[in-house]
């Protein structure tokens, strides 16, 4: 959807509008806002934080001007700014007093820093490939399970299958994950 | 998931590996719904508060759908050492079509004939004394009644809630009840009656409306979260009237400590941490004592919503302590509100004695997430509240097994003393970051010129859309025909000498501004900018008043001149704290040829 077919549908009909862009963007959204959260913050949060983000896309699109542009990039910046909020206030709670300047100084990445995101990266790559390589359904429960924090219960609803299933199967993918990883390199599982 | 700490590792990724994580989502349609649902409510708030800011500058009064965060406040708002103009417009949510009406009393009750309007009114004693006559002249209390709109829909929920909206001057107030009578019949009550309708009225009415009840306060409050070895002593001396107030603070977590004052004097606040020897400053833009608020059982309804259940409408009015994030003791509305607006989850223990100011004990809990101090936990409390004025004297929260979480307490209290106003000293700190005027808070502001803002906002944008085109030949001969920026030229051929490769390029960048600082003549815009693909950062913009031009540039995520931001990409989102570093700022306004 392109923000001026966004903004055609919400002249007819806002909740309409608002309604094609929230079923387009919604799986975008979660995922940025899960690339933060999951972890850290609980499933209601995450749904808050999601909510929050679409409120916030959907008022700024009310008033923007026209644009050709394809939204898809506003949309995840806001998303992940929101996210961003969110886990500073989630983060919070364990530390209470959040020291701004040292949140600076920490965020600013030193050599090690740099290096360390690059490893991360490419780690993430690699692991990716891997959960890739386990095939359907694999890919699917470790990734529901250990990314967007998934209930084996809510996996198993989606994916027709009862919760002990998940598990176990979860179970031997993470086996079978594991020595793809090490024959890539890595361990850590 | 600590079990597996690798998976760790897939936070925070990029762009691209967001996307590949986001085939696997799986979202049912209830949950899609609840979101969509609870999205087009945050959004058709917004829109109202927008309006509503827009119409009554910076009124603080409002209301708010809720669902979980209420209590959530006086908590997590414990936790934040630095207070923000965004933080009181935060918890500052306004009804939508808020329509102020002249008269307090309430508007036609058939409209709200869902449930039985209030019936029982207990009246104080007749006045039989003819010395009494010159006694003021009191409202009688009507029992509570807990609305709730089971077949109204949002909008409508709403218009009821905006008919029983009035203005008011807090500083002529006066006492509307007969406290004397109320109190003595908590005192005198049996066991049998201590909780009758009428004596939770009256301590949910003087919480709701504590500052109705005392002009000035002064003295000590602790807070105690034992679950995070993490504990605050605040002194605090308020003048409502004068529109004063001053706070000390001393915050322990663990083996840390540390300390910041805050003052507030009618139209500034400056906080100050002793510790670093820094300040920062606020202004708002008004100083009225106007405000609108609704009766009492308006203050928070709730209806049923078909997809997302029970929906709450609460409508705080204006807080005029002035103690922000601690206001929940001395004005204990937003607690009252959240957790005593159901009167079947609460009773009323015993009468007590605090100083010599008569109290009353209560205790309470509720098991449903959203009542929770502790998210998705049920809870206990137990409260002990002034009855002469409301104030929540102590607040403790337990879990339910009995174990205490979490404990405010006021130590020392004097009401209606004389306050010396004192003003921080700010020659002896330096300044910690730059005044700032919120974007919603600028708005009507001499000190700013709005037209020349935005001219200096255009050109942000046009800054912006020069660099989207531009950036695809920056190590071309051909550059200056793509922007005549000269800032622009500078900084992308410098990327390209300094072998700066920006991995994610905007293409179409759209700027929106966050917010807009001026000190030592320059205007600085903080703002954030996305594009077509993803792709998305920080782009901040100083400017010189004197000269009228763009001084200089910061990609915040993409690197800029200084090249000690050239390794940060988008970690840290947007964050005006980025302007605390004073090194870094200095280096900043000398490349660009200001002073300190």
């Amino acid at each position: 959807m392109t923000h001026n077919e966004y903004r055609k549908l919400l002249e007819s009909d806002e909740e309409k509008a608002q309604r094609a862009l929230f079923d387009e963007y919604i799986r975008y959204v979660y995922t940025i806002v899960c690339n933060r959260l999951s972890g850290i913050g609980k499933r209601e949060d995450i749904e808050d934080c999601v909510s929050d983000a679409f409120a916030e896309i959907f008022k700024n699109y009310r008033t923007a001007s026209d644009s050709d542009g394809n939204i898809k990039g506003f949309i995840g910046k806001v998303a992940d700014r929101k996210a961003i909020l969110y886990f500073n206030r989630l983060s919070s709670k364990s530390r209470y007093i959040t020291d701004m300047d040292e949140d600076f100084f920490n965020s600013i990445k030193s050599e090690e820093d740099i290096s360390a995101d690059t490893e991360n990266k490419e780690i993430r790559q690699i692991l990716l490939d891997n959960i890739e390589k386990l095939g359907e359904p694999d890919s699917s429960l470790i990734i529901q399970k250990y990314f967007f924090g998934r209930k084996s219960s809510e996996i198993g609803k989606a994916l027709s299958m009862s919760p002990s299933l998940v598990r176990m199967k979860c179970t031997r993918a993470l086996k079978r994950l594991k020595k793809l990883l090490e024959e890539s390199g890595i361990g850590g599982i | 998931m600590k079990n597996n700490r690798i998976f760790d590792v897939l936070r925070n990724n990029d762009a691209s590996q967001s996307e590949r994580l986001e085939k696997y989502i799986k979202l049912d349609e209830k949950e899609s719904e609840r979101i969509f649902r609870k999205s087009r409510a945050k959004y058709n708030l917004s829109v109202c508060q927008d309006a509503e800011d827009f119409s009554q500058g910076d009124s603080v009064s409002g209301a708010e759908i809720y669902r979980n965060q209420k209590w959530r406040r006086i908590t997590a708002a414990a936790s934040a050492v630095i207070i923000s103009g965004a933080v009181i417009s935060g918890v500052a949510i306004l009804l939508k079509n808020l329509k102020t009406v002249d008269s307090p009393e309430l508007s036609d009750n058939s409209v709200i004939s869902e449930n039985t309007p209030p019936e029982a009114i207990t009246s104080p004693p007749p006045d039989t004394d003819s010395e009494e006559i010159t006694k003021p002249v009191y409202k009688e209390l009507a029992v509570h009644h807990e609305y709730f709109f089971e077949d109204k829909t949002e909008d409508e929920v709403f218009d009821i809630v905006n008919q029983n909206r009035y203005t008011r001057d807090f500083s002529d107030r006066t006492p509307d009840i007969d406290r004397e009578y109320y109190i003595s019949l908590i005192e005198t009550a049996s066991p049998d009656t201590l909780n009758s309708d009428i004596n939770k009225t009256y301590i949910y009415h003087m919480m709701l409306n504590s500052i109705d009840y005392y002009d000035s306060a002064e003295g000590n409050m602790e807070h105690n979260s034992l679950e995070y070895d993490y504990s605050e002593n605040v002194n605090f001396s308020i003048d409502m009237l004068a529109q004063y107030s001053h706070m000390e603070c001393k915050t322990q977590h663990g083996e840390e400590s540390n300390s910041y004052e805050t003052y507030h004097d009618r139209i500034k606040s400056y906080y100050i941490y002793p510790d670093d020897k820094t300040f920062s400053q606020e202004n708002y833009d008004s100083e009225s004592f106007e405000y609108t608020t609704n009766e009492d059982d308006y203050r928070v309804v709730k209806y049923a919503d078909e997809t997302y259940g029970t929906l709450y409408i609460s409508s705080d009015r204006k807080d005029f302590t002035n103690l922000n994030i601690y206001s929940d003791l001395l004005f204990p509305q937003s607690i009252a509100s959240s957790g005593l607006f159901e009167f079947e989850n609460w009773n009323i223990d015993s009468v007590g004695e605090w100083n010599g100011r008569k109290t009353a004990l209560i205790s309470g809990g509720k098991d449903e997430y959203y009542f929770n101090v502790y998210p998705y936990q049920p809870y206990k409390f137990r409260m002990e509240i002034d009855l002469e004025t409301g104030i929540l004297l102590s607040f403790a929260v337990y879990d339910i097994n009995d174990n205490e979480k979490e404990n405010f307490s006021i130590k020392e209290l004097s009401l209606n003393v004389e306050i010396d106003k004192i003003l921080p000293n700010i020659e002896q700190y330096r300044k910690d970051g730059y005044t700032e005027y919120l974007l919603n808070l600028y708005r009507g502001n001499d000190d700013i010129d709005n037209t020349q803002l935005a001219e200096y906002a255009e050109i942000c944008r046009e800054f912006c859309k020069d660099y989207s085109k531009a950036y695809n030949f920056r190590d071309g001969s051909s550059l200056e025909k793509y922007t005549d920026n000269e800032n622009l030229q500078k900084y992308l051929k410098q990327s390209v000498e300094n072998q700066i490769v920006e991995s994610i390029p905007p293409s179409d960048a759209d700027y929106e501004i966050y917010s807009i600082h001026k000190e030592n003549g320059c205007i600085i815009f903080t703002g954030y900018y996305g594009d077509s693909e993803g792709r998305y950062g920080m782009a901040i913009f100083l400017f010189d008043v004197e000269s009228n031009s763009l001084k200089d540039v910061y990609w915040y995520t993409k690197g800029s001149y200084d090249q000690i931001y050239r390794s940060r990409t988008d970690e840290t989102g947007y964050d005006i704290d980025f302007w605390n570093d004073r090194i870094r700022v200095e280096g900043l306004f000398k490349n660009v040829g200001i002073k300190f």
